[in-house]
């Protein structure tokens, strides 16, 4: 395993940490994000597992991993890249994996970040959305729980449903 | 006439309730074969009146209601073809039995207009199946009957019933005048397509309710749906009574009931035990055995009778 | 009208929108160990056949409009279950912002089964619940969605657009 982390640094020049057994991560700037996956890629990496992002609202960053797998090594590569929270806007990896198409509509539609060449960035999930993107830190989850779904209940004098309770 | 006229309104209804009793006790026998309790044997009684009861109809346009009544009339005059056991049916003449196979056509026909005007594309899946589903089972059934009317030498119904007609009585059974003894490999083939008219499993792809959502049904509720399954009563005896009448030789009551009831009740098991196939495989199956059967069967006939 | 009724109540078919956990609880009740269909209560596969749609588990919003538009299309009379805590109040969603919490809010409930989840057992027993209830015609729901409909429509209107989603809306 150590020996596989080795050879990839000498190859690749980047630097990598082994965190646990089978898991190791690889911080880059945010331009080098299509050469570092291209090179991975020729190494092996075959598979795109999920692609994540944090929302570091302190540091006004978004941190975006790309999760990778190595089938013969086994290895989980976790590929870190900061941007920035003000204007996210990020290149994209979709040609390079395929898979990385949905989780890049994924990322965008909860947490607002832009994927620049992306050609299916269409919405997904949500419906009628109007709000800031719901996985930011700065959406209030319980203000707009309040507002959208607390209404004047007026059940008990128009239709108040039976219950079949068991203690 | 004023019993013809009797006999044309009571028709229908015993025929209903017959079928739907039939029905009923279906549903516990397949339950018992599934090792469940099972609904009461007048649960479907009980479903009928309560669809017929249903407050609120929802119509996409004339022919989508005029769909159920042609297909209900079309039954309707079926009936009245039909012996009821050695009993003479109402309307009788030379030639009716080819008659009945297109009148049984009705039915499937009037569905197919209404469901086009539901323009519900499962209704239509299930529609292009039970024609198709047609095409497959009376090519071999019409075969069969072929072979029956060229033993008996005659094409009325009511005739073939009398060819058969032996000393009915508890003590003494004279079940050998029946063509089912006469016409062994006919009268298989003509069962094998009974399970395909009757719809049920193997060839239950009309009403697929996991496919295609109940098929020509789909869009259809409420007293729709009642006179639906008021249809499908009415065919289950009618396609039954028709195998007792030519092949089981009709008999008196207490025989001609009990003998629809069976036939019913062989398909059902036959149905409770087996998949579905593909509308592909359904008509492969009949164009394969039960056609070279039907053609031997005819063969057959035509030695017997030199 | 209350010999109907008596029909009504032996002759129930259900169609179950089944999101979430709670569609797991279904096969058992259906199928030889609990065995409803001994009730006349059997599944059905549109909404048009159907007289008790039931609801096992959360709606998103995305999903309460594809409910609403089968309720509606279901022929009255009609009668609507909600099952498991998370119609009752949201359950363990209580705090989503994409699931609604009430379902009685915006359909006309009939009859809750409380539980996270209920058991096979509380499904059949509210059944017979149901049962009793509408051969004495006591469940009317249908009848106060439409004498209460703009009630009904305008919170619904809250989080979608309600023409769009609705069968006979003018």
């Amino acid at each position: 395993m150590s020996d596989f982390i080795t050879r990839l640094k000498n190859i690749t020049g980047l630097n990598i940490h082994k965190e646990k057994l089978y898991q190791a991560s690889l911080k880059v700037d945010k331009e080098k994000i299509r050469k570092t996956l291209l090179d991975l890629k020729k190494e092996g990496f075959l598979q795109f597992t999920t692609l994540t992002c944090i929302d570091w609202i302190e540091e006004k960053t978004f941190q975006l991993v790309y999760h990778l797998w190595h089938r013969e090594e086994k290895l989980h590569l976790k590929v870190k890249i900061d941007i920035d929270r003000d204007a996210p806007i990020v290149e994209t990896v979709s040609d390079i994996y395929i898979v990385a198409q949905t989780y890049e509509r994924e990322v965008k539609e909860m947490f607002g970040v832009d994927f620049k060449g992306n050609k299916r960035l269409i919405p997904f999930i949500l419906e009628d959305w109007n709000e800031i993107p719901p996985m930011r830190r700065d959406f209030n989850t319980r203000e707009y729980v309040k507002d959208m779904y607390e209404t004047e209940d007026r059940t008990e004098e128009i239709f108040k449903p039976r219950w079949k309770k068991y203690d | 006439m004023n019993i013809n006229i009797l006999y044309a309104a009571l028709a229908p209804i015993v025929a209903i309730l017959l079928g739907l009793l039939y029905i009923g006790i279906g549903r516990k026998i397949i339950a018992r074969l599934q090792r469940r309790y099972g609904p009461p044997f007048y649960q479907q009684y009980i479903d009928t009146i309560k669809l017929l009861a249903k407050k609120t109809v929802s119509s996409h346009g004339v022919f989508f209601s005029l769909g159920p009544i042609m297909g209900l009339a079309g039954s309707m005059v079926t009936l009245l073809f039909i012996p009821f056991g050695s009993a003479a049916p109402l309307l009788s003449f030379h030639g009716d039995i080819i008659l009945v196979m297109y009148l049984v056509v009705i039915a499937p026909l009037g569905m197919a207009l209404g469901v086009g005007e539901g323009s519900n594309p499962n209704g239509s899946i299930g529609m292009a199946r039970g024609l198709t589903l047609m095409l497959a089972y009376e090519v071999p059934f019409v075969l069969a009957l072929f072979s029956v009317v060229l033993y008996t030498h005659t094409t009325s119904i009511a005739q073939i019933v009398q060819s058969q007609a032996g000393e009915w009585s508890l003590l003494k059974f004279h079940g050998f005048n029946w063509l089912t003894f006469a016409l062994p490999i006919s009268a298989i083939v003509a069962d094998i397509c009974l399970q395909g008219m009757l719809g049920e499993k193997p060839f239950d792809q009309v009403i697929a309710p996991h496919e295609i959502a109940s098929g020509p049904m789909v869009e259809y509720g409420g007293k729709y749906l009642g006179m639906m399954v008021i249809n499908h009563a009415l065919h289950i005896y009618i396609e039954t009574a028709l195998f007792v009448d030519i092949f089981l030789g009709g008999g008196p009551v207490w025989f001609f009931i009990p003998a629809t009831f069976s036939v019913f009740i062989l398909s059902l098991i036959i149905n409770g035990v087996l998949p579905r196939f593909r509308i592909g495989q359904a008509l492969k199956f009949y164009w394969g055995v039960p056609l070279i059967l039907a053609v031997i069967g005819i063969i057959y006939t035509m030695v017997v009778i030199k | 009208m209350s010999i109907l009724n008596k029909f009504r109540g032996k002759s129930l078919w259900m169609l179950h929108y089944c999101t979430g956990c709670g569609a797991i609880e279904m096969p058992p009740v259906m199928t030889s160990r609990y065995d409803m269909e001994r009730f006349g209560i059997i599944p059905m596969a549109t909404p048009r056949q159907a007289d008790i749609l039931l609801i096992t588990g959360y709606l998103a919003v995305k999903t309460l409009k594809r409910v609403i538009r089968t309720y509606e299309q279901m022929h009255s009379p009609k009668w609507v279950v909600g099952f498991g805590a998370c119609t009752v109040n949201g359950g363990m969603y209580w705090d989503s912002y994409a699931t609604i919490k009430k379902l009685e809010l915006y359909l006309p409930v009939d009859l809750y089964i409380a539980g996270c989840m209920p058991r096979p057992e509380a499904i059949m027993d509210a059944f017979i619940e149901l049962r009793k209830g509408i051969s004495s015609g006591k469940y009317e729901g249908w009848k106060k969605y439409i004498e209460n409909y703009d009630w009904y429509k305008k919170n619904q209107a809250k989080l979608f657009d309600v023409k769009k989603w609705s069968v006979n809306y003018e």
